[in-house]
């Protein structure tokens, strides 16, 4: 059980001095004790790093790394008391499974005696549900098989630290979402404090209790799943999470009383002033509508802008569809009911709820207006009508 | 139709006329006529005249003796030198080219300055012509010029110059000190590439699972490289039995047989004694030897090819 912080951690490959490459820069991370952080990024982004450097794979040229307020930048690898389990799995492939799983106990200076690390093994065996598998080498495994194997080799030790690095990459996609699960549920029964790295957003979301996103080694928002999605930091994060990609089109803002008025090359709708929680000094935006938040406006009527779309492509995904159309503002991406009847070709009307629109400084890309949740817009709604 | 079945019918109907249990040798039969001639045939001409006496000067006055050769290979009073040189040889020899080799092979395994230039050299005494290299140390330990006795006596290892490869306690060790040089090369580049075979998450797993750097290396490096070990150990066993140039041109197996093997005695009785039979039967002894490291490494070879 460790309390984990990184403090302004910076890492430079090659000679700091001269031309090295920044792969983290001032990174501040704090994970409470318990908590499963997950590092999410593009490739290149220092997620990678940034675990390793936790670990201590990698020494900080820069900045403190703490386990429970005790500095850990000198302490080796091998005396963290973290286990880490690597993408492709690096199971020694010379040992039985019970050798693997019994590698790092028999490595540390604890007073086990070799029944009891066999006792552990098979403890953690039948956790996992290996135990049948005990006997064989990790080359007559199958993928999901060597990762349940990495899996109890870092459970074994109860380390004060998990660590994951992309540890799903290599399964398929069906394996990916069990395992995806089991790590989750895991982690809450053994309550050790994770780091998680993936460049999935969406295994990120299921997953973390805290995403930390990061770009270009610099950390671009720290928050739970909600925050990240609703209340992204800029515009990185508001592309990076949440699939299909948001929708983004230019927009001119003025103020209008209680309102701000947004007029689009097709469009115009006005935002309540108490749905913005920033003081909005800027006359251009980016206005950014989820394809989740769209709806057909025969559906469902919204106080936001109307606006016609030609459908190019329906993609169907169960219930709903994931529609590509070309509108007055330009291409557009909506995920919606009611998609039997629609055909390439055909016009639809789509519309949005103003609490739902995302609105973005186009100069400095930061955050003017993020997405409500539903509870509050819909409370602002009836407070609005309360007032009318 | 594809390539390869218009291959086979027209190849079925050129041969029509041959049977078919014969027709599937065809194809491999200019590589077999290849090792049937020149390695099927002198081993079976080697057995053949190790039963007979038959001197090089009168090759058709030849005499079967039956094992008449091995009986005198067994009394030859000189045998037991050589079977024992021999023995030292490919013990001590591959043991100290093993070792060597195997630390220069960690060394420029390691991320060091110059290692890609260093790897190179280091294959000089390898890729130099025996005999050039046979010469060189010949050189370097003969006689009053000798830069060995020279460096022995700066270090004060000795107090004015000894004979080495003139005298019966010393010479067998020169040569042998020249075949370390040139088989530590080779076995520090089959290090060499098999430590670079090892995943490096490999390490960092066993790092993070707690293990020092000796245990890294006792349960990580050296289970992961024994196969290659092994095979090199063997390659290093048959170089050493089969040398000939080393010691033929630094001391000619003497003085006496004091610095024979196997193979010097066997040039010795063929080419200056010309009793080809007498050296037939102690090539045959040789053949055997070799076979039994061959079957071994073979065995290793298909160990190896099997695990990955």
């Amino acid at each position: 059980m460790t309390h984990l912080e990184l403090d302004s951690v910076k890492k430079v490959f090659g000679d700091p001095e001269k031309e090295g490459v920044v792969a983290v820069n001032d990174l501040d991370i704090d994970v409470p004790d318990g908590d499963f952080l997950v590092l999410l990024g593009p490739s290149g982004c220092g997620k990678t790093t940034t675990l390793r450097m936790i670990g201590g794979l990698e020494d900080p040229t820069e900045g403190e790394v703490r386990f429970d307020g005790t500095v850990v930048n000198d302490v080796k690898a091998r005396n963290r008391d973290v286990a880490m389990v690597f993408q492709d799995f690096a199971l020694y492939p010379h040992m039985t499974v019970r050798e693997n799983l019994g590698f790092g106990l028999r490595r540390e200076n604890n007073d086990m005696t070799g029944t009891e690390i066999d006792e552990r093994v098979t403890e953690v065996a039948e956790m996992l549900e290996i135990e049948e598998l005990l006997n064989n080498k990790p080359a007559q495994l199958s993928g999901g098989q060597k990762q349940r194997v990495a899996l109890g080799r870092a459970i074994i030790r109860e380390p004060r630290l998990f660590l994951f690095d992309e540890p799903l990459a290599n399964l398929d996609a069906k394996l990916r979402k069990t395992m995806r699960t089991e790590i989750d549920e895991l982690q809450s029964e053994v309550g050790i404090t994770s780091a998680y790295v993936t460049h999935n957003q969406e295994e990120a979301m299921t997953i973390a209790d805290k995403i930390a996103i990061l770009n270009d080694g610099e950390l671009q928002q720290l928050g739970t799943p909600d925050q990240v999605f609703n209340e992204p930091a800029n515009l990185f994060v508001a592309q990076f999470v949440g699939s299909p990609d948001m929708n983004l089109f230019q927009g001119a803002l003025s103020e209008r009383g209680d309102s701000y008025r947004i007029e689009m090359d097709a469009a115009s709708f006005d935002i309540p002033k108490r749905l913005v929680d920033t003081e909005i000094d800027t006359d251009e935006v980016l206005v950014g509508f989820r394809p989740q938040d769209l709806y057909q406006a025969r559906t469902r009527a919204t106080n936001g802008p109307e606006f016609d779309t030609q459908v190019r492509v329906v993609e169907p995904v169960g219930t709903e569809a994931i529609v590509h159309g070309t509108s007055a503002l330009g291409d557009v991406t909506a995920k919606v009911g009611r998609f039997h009847d629609l055909e390439p070709e055909d016009q639809m009307e789509l519309t949005i709820a103003p609490e739902h629109v995302y609105l973005f400084d186009p100069t400095t890309e930061s955050l003017l207006k993020g997405r409500l949740v539903t509870e509050r817009a819909e409370g602002g709604t009836s407070a609005d009508s309360v007032e009318a | 139709m594809s390539y390869v079945d218009q291959a086979q019918s027209s190849y079925r109907s050129a041969t029509r006329y041959i049977p078919e249990s014969l027709r599937v040798y065809l194809p491999i039969l200019p590589v077999m006529a290849l090792v049937g001639l020149f390695i099927l045939y002198p081993i079976a001409q080697a057995i053949y005249s190790s039963f007979f006496t038959k001197s090089l000067l009168a090759p058709s006055e030849a005499e079967f003796v039956g094992l008449a050769n091995y009986v005198e290979i067994w009394a030859d009073p000189d045998i037991h030198q050589v079977l024992w040189n021999t023995f030292v040889w490919v013990t001590v020899g591959s043991l100290a080219a093993i070792v060597l080799g195997f630390l220069m092979g960690w060394l420029l395994d390691e991320k060091l300055p110059y290692t890609s230039v260093a790897s190179a050299i280091v294959l000089i005494p390898w890729v130099l012509p025996r005999v050039v290299g046979a010469s060189i140390w010949q050189f370097m330990f003969g006689g009053s010029q000798g830069i060995v006795n020279e460096l022995l006596v700066q270090m004060g290892v000795i107090d004015e110059y000894i004979v080495m490869l003139g005298a019966n306690q010393y010479s067998l060790w020169p040569p042998i000190i020249g075949m370390v040089w040139r088989l530590a090369p080779l076995f520090a580049l089959l290090t060499l590439t098999s430590l670079q075979g090892i995943d490096e998450h490999l390490y960092e797993a066993a790092r993070m699972d707690g293990a020092t750097p000796w245990e890294q290396f006792r349960y990580i490096t050296i289970p992961m490289m024994k196969y290659n070990l092994a095979i090199g150990f063997l390659l290093m066993l048959i170089y050493n039995v089969r040398n000939f140039s080393m010691v033929w041109v630094m001391t000619k197996g003497g003085p006496g047989v004091s610095s024979s093997t196997l193979p010097v005695m066997i040039y010795r009785a063929a080419f200056i004694d010309f009793e080809v039979g007498f050296a037939s039967a102690l090539s045959v002894l040789l053949f055997v030897v070799l076979l039994v490291f061959s079957y071994y490494y073979i065995k290793f070879y298909d160990k190896v090819r099997g695990d990955m």
